[in-house]
Parts: C-alpha cells; structure tokens; sequence
C-alpha cells in the first residue's frame, strides 16, 4: 500500500477515525494501532507479518533479559546474541543469495564449480528498517537510555505503519516515552502535517516520477544509446529523483504519524546545499546517518585512536552503510566513495589547509554526490561505468531533456536554497485558518497535483531497502 | 565535523517555532479539515475515484461499484465541478508534449 494512492488514503480514513474514537483508553488505542500496521504491511505481502512479530518477540525478550541480567557480562552476552539474531534476519533475507553468488564465482575461479543453493529469496519491505531499530532499541537498553518496554509497545515501535516500511528510523528513546500515554493533538502539528503530506505527494507524485520515468529510467537504462548530455542531465535528474522521491515519503511519514498525534523526528535538511560530504550526512537521511554515528562509527571507536583510526571507522562506516542499502557491489563503491572523500576532508581539515569558498564547496560536494548516485542507481558496476566513461563522449546533442524535465530539475535544486524555516512558517500561517479552509487548501491542492501527476504511481526508491 | 547542528535541525518538523495554538477541539479542528477535503475531492475529482475503482481486480461488486463510479463522474462533470481539474490537466499535457528541438521524452526517439 503505497502513500500517494486512493487504497492508502482510505486506509488513512478509517484508521483515523477508529483510532481517534478509541482515546478512551490508551492501551486499546495502542492495539488498534498495531492491528492497522499490520493490515498495512499485510496489504503487500501477509506472510511477512509474521517476520515482523517474531523480531519484535526477539527484541523484547532480549531487552527484558538484558534488564534482569544480574552481571554487565550476562548483559553483553545477550546484547550480542540480539544483534546476532537481527543480523541473522537482516542476512538471510537480504545477502544470502549475494554471498553465494560469489562464493560460487570464486569457487569457479579456482577450479571448484558448484551448484549452490541459491533460495531466490523474497526481501521483505522495510526488514533493513525494522532490524536496525530492533538492534538500536537492544543497545540503548544496554547502554542503559531507555528501559526495557512491554512487549505492546515493542512491537508497535516496531511495526507502526507511517515509518514501517522505509523510514525515518525512529528511535526507542523517541517513539516509547510517547507511546505510555495517549497523544494530544494541537492546531500546529495539525497544520504542519498537512503541509508536508502534500508536499510530500507533489514532490513524489510529479517531480520524481516525471523524471523516472521520462529521462532518469530511459539513460540508465541503455547508456550506450544516449548522448554525453543526456547521460549529464539524466545524472543530475537522479540527483533531483532520488531527494524528492526519498524525502517526500519521510515528510509524508512525519506528516501521517503527527496526524495520530506522534512526532517523528526530521530526515532531510536541504542536503544538496552542503558544503561537504561530512555536512552533507547531517542533511540526508539523518535518522540513517545518526544511526551509523551512534550505533557503529562511535561502536568502533569514533575519534580516538588518532588520525589512522578515525579515518578507518569513517570507512568501515560508510562503507557498511553502503553495504545496508543492498547486496550489490555498486552499493559497496557508493558507500566506499561517500567515506573516502569523507578520509580526506578528515585529512584536509586536520592538516590546517584552508576550506574551500562556500559556493564553490557546494558545487563541489553536490557533484560528488551526484557521481556516487550513479554508482547508486546502475544495476551494474559496468552499467555505470559504462554510464560515466558516456559523458566524456563529447556528444553534446540533447535527445531526452524537455523543457517540463529541465524545470523540474531545477524546481527540485531551488528546494534546497528556500530559508531552511519556510515550511514551518507557511505552517504558522495555516494554523489560524478556520478548519474548513483548511480542508479547502488541501483538497486543491492534491487536485492540482493529481492533475500533473504521471499516470500511475511507482513505488519509493526506498522501499527496495 | 563541518559544523553543530542547529535545534531546528534536530527537532521534529510538526513543532512550530512559536507558542503552540492549545485550543479546547484540535481533534474537531482536524476532523473537520479532513472531511471537508474528503468531500470536496469527492466532488471535484470523482474521475479520479472512478479510474482507481476500474482498476481493481474484476467481480459482481466491482462492477457495480465501477458502474456507480462512472455514473458519479459524469454527473459531476455534466455539472462542470471537474473543470478545473480536466483544464489543468490539459495544460499539463502540453507542457509535457513542449520540446527545445527534436528530443523525444520517454526513450521514444
């Protein structure tokens, strides 16, 4: 069930008023909630429902262990068998048939072909999501942030269906002390809410899927068939895709979750305005990047052990973080690049050299970004090698790019150069309006959407995650 | 690293950057913006509701829900509420169709 579809939308309907009529009593609120999550994940695939609950079952037990465990050496004990276990589940269903492939490449190498069990293993949506806030949720019992919590909760923090499927990572430490009593709305969350569903929907329903599907899809497609600057433009629109198609589903999320009274945190902030790759995981998927931060790179040792150490946790991060999105050598460039430009502004920065200008740093960072998307975006690593070595073909005649695709890309580019504030000051404004002409607004503008929306809609790009 | 974020950064979005509006009925307040949006895309975009329902998979049920549909779309284009929605659309169209040169959108060329 996607977020930009009537299904959702009256799924939303009935979901709201049900669990609003339940008030009452926070816990059935809670129940009916979780019962809603499920029939929205079950919506894609009801077998996976049951993945879901184990996990959550997984991570609760462990917690409760980890809080009764008498020794801080129980506690590490079970701290490490959980991650192990969500690591098992994150394995099997997303790398199994990777690591086999290449085992058998390598065995084929030296000589030793063998049919392997590969499994054709369907990945279930969201499972990268869902593992990673299990294990957060164990670490942050053992680091002693949160407590251990029932298991209704738990298994709402985990299965509720705004961030379910691809995000934001919410936090126990976020999410659990909201859970424990019943939410209360207010005209600002109400306003804001219906602000970034729309905008949300406008972003995904007409900037990304128009660029999918009329230059990004097509070049990446065949690149051998297209022009230097088709190849350049179509780059570029990716870069304008894969932000508003991306960030529309936090900011739908964000706006969905609010409506039932709960804040989730921020996800993007502008993150083709910064100054550097380091600046820019600060604005891009900043539940992800703070994840890695908390949970890995400081795991590893953060800062200390000097210069070498810190600038191999950089890459071990990114890379990881790399490996998170797929099973895909591409993947692995895209996270390896991210962290060796990461390695030398470590190394710049440290050394005393002198920054760059703001303006150039921005032009900078946002085409390294955009070369590491192309490794994001090929199937292969020859497709997007192939991709690149295209655009020094010094073929410079336009054969994709219309003038509709153009203004897109640079509309998708101007999101990021508005006051970082504007949304909320629009939110400000739309607060003091009477109810009706709120529900008026909204309504138009998901008609002028609908009007510019490319037929049909694609699923997130996130969701393959 | 490049620099501290800032609160706002960090904050969720739905928390305006003022004195938060506590009046005695935000769940009315909600509740009403919800269903006068409902309805009034229920008027002015019933093409809408009638292509999703002709999309779902074909039974008894969907064929009257789809004949339902259909008949609702047209009379509220015989009204002429969907104007709007079909004028932009239109417009829409056209700035799809706009090219600089020859270049053919889609993979067409």
């Amino acid at each position: 069930m996607l977020f930009p579809t009537l299904d959702f939308g009256l799924f939303f309907l009935v979901a709201f008023a049900v669990i609003w009529a339940a008030s009452g009593s926070n816990e059935w609120r809670k129940i009916l909630l979780l019962l809603g999550s499920w029939v929205f994940y079950g919506a894609w695939d009801w077998r996976f429902v049951a993945l879901l609950i184990t996990s959550a079952f997984l991570n609760w037990g462990a917690a409760r262990l980890i809080y009764a465990a008498d020794t801080r050496g129980t506690q590490k004990a079970v701290v490490t068998i959980g991650i192990i276990a969500n690591l098992g589940i994150l394995g099997f269903f997303k790398y199994y048939d990777f690591f086999l492939e290449q085992l058998g490449a390598l065995l084929s190498s030296w000589g030793m072909a063998r049919d392997l069990p590969l499994m054709q293993i369907v990945l279930p949506v969201g499972v990268s999501f869902f593992t990673f806030q299990g294990m957060s949720y164990l670490i942050d019992v053992y680091r002693g942030r949160v407590r251990a919590a029932g298991l209704l909760d738990i298994t709402l923090l985990m299965s509720f269906f705004p961030h379910l499927v691809a995000g934001p990572i919410v936090r126990a430490s976020d999410l659990l002390p909201q859970f424990e009593k019943t939410p209360r709305l207010n005209r600002d969350m109400i306003a804001m809410a219906l602000l970034l569903i729309v905008w949300g929907l406008f972003k995904k329903a007409v900037v990304a899927s128009e660029l999918s599907v009329n230059l990004v899809d097509p070049v990446f497609f065949d690149p051998a068939a297209h022009s230097s600057l088709d190849l350049l433009l179509a780059a570029y629109g990716y870069a304008v895709q894969i932000y508003c198609d991306f960030s529309a589903y936090s900011d739908m999320a964000i706006g969905i979750a609010a409506l039932f009274g709960y804040r989730f945190p921020r996800n993007f902030n502008q993150p083709y305005r910064a100054q550097s790759l380091q600046d820019f995981w600060r604005r891009w998927h900043i539940s992800l990047s703070s994840w890695l931060r908390d949970y890995l790179y400081i795991g590893l040792g953060g800062n200390r052990g000097g210069l070498s150490g810190q600038c191999r946790n950089i890459l071990i991060t990114m890379l990881l973080g790399g490996f998170w999105h797929g099973a895909k050598w591409t993947f692995l460039i895209w996270g390896g690049l991210h962290g060796g430009v990461q390695v030398i502004e470590t190394v710049w920065r440290k050394a005393g050299l002198p920054g760059l200008p703001k303006l150039l740093a921005i032009l900078v960072t946002f085409h390294i970004v955009t070369l590491g998307w192309i490794f994001f975006r090929a199937d292969t690593f020859d497709g997007a090698i192939s991709f690149i070595s295209g655009m020094a073909g010094g073929d410079w005649r336009n054969t994709m790019t219309t003038p509709l695709l153009a203004g897109l890309m640079v509309l998708g580019m101007a999101f990021h150069f508005t006051p970082p504030l504007l949304a909320q000051g629009m939110a400000l404004r739309l607060r003091l309006m009477p109810a009706w002409a709120l529900g008026l607004l909204t309504a138009v503008a998901i008609i002028v959407i609908d009007a510019m929306r490319y037929e049909g809609v694609a699923p997130f790009i996130y969701y393959q995650f | 690293m490049a620099r501290e974020m800032k609160e706002h950064e960090l904050a969720s979005p739905v928390d305006l950057p003022a004195e938060p509006i506590e009046d005695g009925h935000p769940l009315s307040f909600a509740s009403v913006a919800i269903i006068v949006a409902t309805l009034v895309l229920l008027f002015a975009n019933a093409g809408t509701l009638s292509a999703w329902v002709d999309e779902k998979p074909p039974s008894e049920v969907q064929l009257r829900a789809s004949e339902a549909a259909s008949g609702w779309a047209a009379m509220m284009d015989a009204v002429g509420i969907g104007k709007p929605r079909t004028a932009l659309h239109d417009g829409w169209k056209k700035l799809q169709a706009a090219r600089f040169g020859d270049e053919a959108a889609g993979g067409t060329q």
